[in-house]
């Protein structure tokens, strides 16, 4: 698929786009915090990687493509030069698209979807420059490396970041300990 | 077991080793700070939690259906290309146009005016009276009903073939395309042509072209700019 998608088939570019678009979207929603904005950067990032496919060598796609949608979302965050964010996002800003792996336990759905949705109310709260190294880091699991191009910052910079934003997040989520508590009895 | 007194490490240290970090895991004196202290531990704990969750974060549906492609522009742009290749070219078009235009005029208007006067001058002496005399009212009864209207006189001073033959009697045979002369009321005397080709010409010539050619590209890049929609 994407090796047709390489060679000019907009039809298998498009399936390619289809599939993912959650993901990209989803990204650049937890970067920017705006539904219209994280739209406008993930289509940003469809036109760059269709510019670029040509010169796509391999590797994961997925991260590929993320890593254009994180560069148009921080381009996007750049030019609007945005504060951090502190409201709660509206529900219906973005919808989780939940995994159906337990779709036999309702209740622990329940309790995981409860934890994904404070989780992304905690990143919100974050500093706009922790909230974008711990999402690309832990979120889309980006590597430092990475994570420092996309940001066009220091890698010692990067770091210092996300373990803050680790560290803010924890409290944040203090209230809703109970929450990993139950995740990690449903892990094991 | 719980360390009272042993000096508890940066918590930046402590997220660091949550997350895998190399040199964090690599670093014996905080591994066995983290074997022994009930503080430090449970705040690596969570944050190996918290990243676990993190890392399973789902998807988010876009707001609004996403254009997944760019639209098509590959097969227009042959057709595109001309046109559009076109439409840049009008503008230095129109300039050339309004660079065409300039020229002729002056270089009309200064053709006229070295011409005019000299001979003027010369065929003012040949057909009798001063200027001072007609100034006075003298001019001969013959000149004075051949006197051209202004606007009539300048049409023709570009080469009409319909300039009035004023002061005629006055010319001599054998000086055929020899231009005529004609004086208003004011007493200006303005060169009248015979129809031949004259100095003013070719800026006339450059005159219409640079006019047309301002008039066809402008005509060109309205019609053949993009439309929204």
């Amino acid at each position: 698929m994407i090796a047709r998608a390489a060679a000019g088939d907009r039809g298998a570019f498009t399936q390619l786009i289809e599939h993912y678009q959650s993901a990209c979207y989803g990204l650049a929603w937890r970067l920017l915090g705006d539904p219209d904005q994280a739209a406008d950067a993930a289509q940003d990032a469809f036109v760059h990687a269709y510019d670029a496919i040509t010169k796509y060598r391999g590797g994961l796609f997925r991260s590929w493509l993320l890593r254009i949608t994180a560069n148009a979302s921080y381009d996007i965050l750049r030019r609007a030069q945005r504060k951090p964010t502190t409201t709660l996002p509206d529900a219906e800003e973005g919808e989780a698209e939940l995994p159906d792996r337990s779709a036999a336990d309702p209740e622990a759905e329940a309790g995981r979807s409860e934890l994904y949705r404070y989780l992304d109310v905690a990143l919100r709260q974050l500093p706009e420059d922790q909230r974008t190294a711990v999402v690309l880091c832990d979120v889309y699991g980006m590597d430092y490396g990475e994570v420092a191009d996309a940001t066009e910052s220091a890698l010692g910079t990067v770091k210092s970041r996300i373990h803050r934003g680790r560290l803010r997040l924890r409290e944040l989520m203090a209230e809703h300990r109970e929450l990993f508590l139950n995740e990690r009895r449903l892990d094991r | 077991m719980t360390m009272h007194n042993a000096p508890h490490p940066d918590d930046e240290r402590l997220a660091a080793y949550a997350g895998g970090d190399s040199d964090a895991l690599a670093d014996a004196s905080l591994v066995a700070h983290l074997s022994a202290c009930d503080r430090c531990r449970p705040i690596v704990d969570e944050l190996s939690l918290l990243r676990a969750a993190l890392a399973e974060l789902p998807d988010v549906a876009p707001s609004r259906p996403l254009r997944l492609i760019p639209p098509v522009s590959e097969p227009a742009t042959p057709a595109a290309g001309p046109l559009a290749w076109l439409r840049r070219l009008t503008a230095p078009a129109m300039a050339a146009g309004v660079g065409l235009v300039l020229i002729g005029a002056v270089g009309f208007g200064a053709s006229a005016a070295g011409d005019l006067l000299p001979k003027a001058a010369s065929l003012g002496a040949a057909s009798g009276p001063s200027t001072s005399d007609r100034d006075a009212g003298a001019v001969p009864e013959a000149a004075s009903p051949s006197l051209a209207p202004a606007d009539t006189t300048g049409s023709a001073a570009f080469g009409s073939s319909s300039a009035p033959r004023s002061l005629s009697s006055t010319q001599p045979a054998s000086a055929a395309p020899a231009p005529a002369v004609s004086t208003d009321d004011a007493g200006r005397t303005e060169l009248v042509t015979d129809g031949g080709s004259s100095p003013q010409q070719p800026w006339l010539t450059l005159l219409i072209v640079g006019v047309a050619l301002f008039g066809v590209s402008t005509a060109l890049r309205f019609s053949l700019s993009p439309r929204a929609g």
